[in-house]
């Protein structure tokens, strides 16, 4: 995101962005240059810096709201109902004594918390808040509204982990320059050429991994700790008893620090993952239905995460979808955040909703992502779609009974009902990347009910003409043969009935298709015919099974099954990728 | 050194049959999948058969593959006994092979 149009934001906050912009896209840059895959620590980071930009950018732009008029009246509505609610006090919106009256109010209350020898986290609410009615106290003040929300960056919560980040990227810099000599740093970056005869690129990309690495697991700890304590809210508002006896101060003081941390933590981790093992990470989310599925799969994946930067494009898609539904959640956590102040009731039924919403993610998690479900986005950007359901589902968490009303009242199959008849044919590439993941029994289960209910995705059954002898026989045989490959193979569902033939498919990813394809052809010479025909496989994203030394195996295929068969490796996203695929070798 | 060849064929407007030229040329009878001591040759329907322009699209591809023990100089006589024999019997068909530049003809009379 640009800040360059962002108004109010200091020099040193516009430094920090610029520098990590240009240093991450350097880090891209001198690996890429290196010909080597690019950790996926690297990616995350970048994607983090990413974030961290467009996070200052919008919080300043939300600051630009501040500062109309209309929405200093709206402010001064809902000051007199906090001063309503806490102090019993009448008075008029338009009473220029409700901002000093409200600081007054916070300041007192903070004061009385600090003096009870309350957590800090607890007050820090009640500062924020502070900060905010001060920051809109009068229009003369609108000058320092700026200063009071750079204030609000260092205190704990969104801002905090944003300053921790800022400052974790000082220390990356001062490392590099200490590392790698400042002067040769300096000259380096600024000629854009870091690849010069004194450039040590290996420890240049030791010292970010290492760093990436602590990036990495910080993000983890944070994910660990704001679910932690979403699970204690939760657990806290199932507490009937509890309800009547703790004020909002006590309840949600400090917990909007809980709820800010999951949603961007956990999406970091996400984009920073490949365009499968994002699939993968939805699925566990689906499946297990279960926000500690997302730490289980972040575990599952972490070490065997490595991407090539040609599939950023993807993976800038899938993040975009994300930010967009975080900053809607963030903002609509904040929204209900505000309501409890002059809105007890109505604040404690929506958070009891919470309770409830997780209830249906746990027991239905099908249901819940349909209702979350974004049809048209899912139509026009399969992965911002996919990208947009992590942070939703914890947003739908947090919109209260919605869900749960929705499908108490029978409403829900009526929905799926209009859903499924809103969908008729989805690209293509929405199945290939649901297919991706396929190996997870949860995602298969998943997927399944988006082919039974939606029209989504269709996965054949058995394939027509092979008995499931045969087809174990036939998972054994082609698994063994592509031990040394990183693919899938499944079966085209799209066989006939008879003894046709059947085609198998192993389904790789960009990297690893141009990796068999130098493997199979070599470098052969120009204008000749073999050069045509690796041409041809790259235009059409296949090479066939004598290029790729697979004519053993099939004939075991075609000796198992008594008729032809092929067997070639697929490019996921090419031509040939075109389902549906029944998977060989799942164990559901 | 790929031990593989392709040799693209064409035989729309041929009578004779291609898999019948091809044993024939290495003194065999048999099935669609022909072994030799030095080879292996495999005649199937192109993938690409009018999918493809050129002789990418050819309806018919002999796979031609050298055995393990066999030396290149074997693998290379064979697929020039298929392709003049192919040739001969009036089909058009294209080579395609790390050693192509070193049979006559490129081991094609079609254009590429």
């Amino acid at each position: 995101m640009d800040i360059d149009g962002v108004v109010g934001l200091s020099e040193e906050t516009r430094r920090l962005a610029d520098d990590l912009r240009f240093r991450h896209k350097h880090v891209l840059e001198v690996l890429g240059s290196a010909g080597e895959p690019v950790p996926v620590e690297i990616l995350g980071m970048v994607r983090v810096a990413d974030q961290l930009v467009a996070e200052a950018a919008d919080l300043f732009r939300r600051a630009e709201l501040f500062r109309n008029a209309e929405s200093m009246v709206l402010d001064r509505t809902s000051l007199s109902m906090i001063l309503h609610a806490w102090a019993g006090y009448e008075i008029d919106p338009s009473d220029p004594d409700v901002e000093p009256m409200t600081v007054a109010e916070l300041t007192a209350r903070i004061d009385a918390l600090a003096t009870a020898g309350a957590d800090p986290q607890q007050v820090t609410e009640l500062q924020i808040m502070l900060a905010v009615v001060r920051s809109a106290e009068l229009a003369a003040q609108r000058g320092s509204l700026q200063r009071q929300l750079e204030q609000l960056s260092v205190l704990p919560g969104w801002g905090w982990v944003t300053e921790q980040r800022l400052q974790l990227e000082m220390q990356i810099t001062a490392t590099l320059i200490e590392e790698l000599g400042q002067e040769k740093l300096i000259m380096d970056l600024e000629s854009g050429s870091a690849c010069g005869p004194d450039f040590d690129l290996d420890r240049y990309r030791e010292i970010e991994v290492q760093i990436a690495f602590l990036e990495w697991q910080l993000a983890r700890r944070q994910l660990g700790a704001g679910i932690g304590r979403l699970e204690e809210i939760l657990g806290t508002i199932g507490d009937a008893d509890l309800h009547d006896q703790m004020t909002f101060v006590e309840l949600v003081a400090g917990d909007l620090e809980a709820g800010e941390s999951v949603l961007p933590t956990a999406l970091m981790l996400l984009a920073g993952m490949d365009e499968i093992h994002q699939t993968a990470v939805m699925a566990q989310i689906a499946g297990n239905g279960d926000l500690d599925a997302l730490l289980a799969a972040v575990d599952k994946f972490e070490e065997s995460l490595v991407v090539q930067h040609s599939s950023w494009g993807p993976v800038g898609d899938f993040a975009g979808g994300v930010f967009d539904s975080v900053w809607a959640s963030v903002t609509g956590v904040w929204g209900l955040t505000l309501q409890g102040l002059y809105d007890q009731e109505g604040w404690r039924e929506k958070w009891s909703g919470v309770g409830e919403s997780v209830q249906l993610l746990l027991e239905s998690p099908g249901d819940f992502l349909y209702h979350i479900a974004d049809i048209e986005t899912l139509r026009e950007n399969p992965a911002r779609w996919l990208g947009g359901i992590a942070p939703d589902v914890a947003g739908a968490l947090l919109s209260g009974g919605t869900v749960t009303a929705a499908a108490r009242s029978g409403r829900f199959g009526s929905t799926l009902a209009r859903i499924a008849g809103t969908i008729d044919n989805l690209p293509a590439r929405l199945s290939a990347r649901l297919e991706q993941a396929i190996t997870d029994p949860n995602l298969r289960r998943m997927a399944r009910r988006l082919s039974d209910e939606t029209g989504a995705m269709r996965i054949p059954d058995l394939p027509i003409g092979i008995s499931a002898a045969q087809l174990e026989d036939l998972a054994g045989l082609v698994t063994a043969a592509i031990r040394q490959l990183n693919g899938m193979p499944v079966i085209h569902g799209s066989r006939e009935s008879g003894n046709a033939g059947v085609d198998i498919a192993i389904l790789v990813d960009e990297a690893e298709f141009n990796r068999l394809l130098d493997e199979s052809f070599g470098t052969p010479n120009p204008g000749s015919a073999r050069e045509l025909t690796m041409k041809h496989a790259d235009l059409t994203g296949k090479i066939q099974s004598g290029d790729i030394g697979f004519v053993a195996v099939r004939r075991s295929i075609e000796a198992l099954l008594g008729y032809d068969a092929d067997i070639s490796i697929i490019e996921r996203g090419g031509p040939f990728y075109q389902g549906p695929y029944y998977l060989l070798g799942e164990a559901e | 050194m790929s031990n593989y060849a392709r040799v693209f064929i064409d035989h729309a407007e041929c009578g004779l049959g291609p898999v019948h030229v091809v044993q024939s040329a290495l003194g065999v009878r048999r099935a669609i999948h022909i072994d030799t001591e030095s080879v292996s040759v495999e005649i199937r329907r192109n993938p690409d058969d009018g999918q493809a322009d050129g002789f990418l699209g050819f309806p018919l591809v002999a796979e031609i593959f050298g055995r393990e023990d066999s030396g290149r100089a074997s693998l290379v006589l064979a697929v020039q006994s298929v392709v003049e024999a192919l040739d001969s019997a009036g089909f058009r068909v294209v080579t395609a092979a790390e050693f192509e530049e070193e049979l006559p003809g490129h081991g094609r009379n079609a254009p590429i």
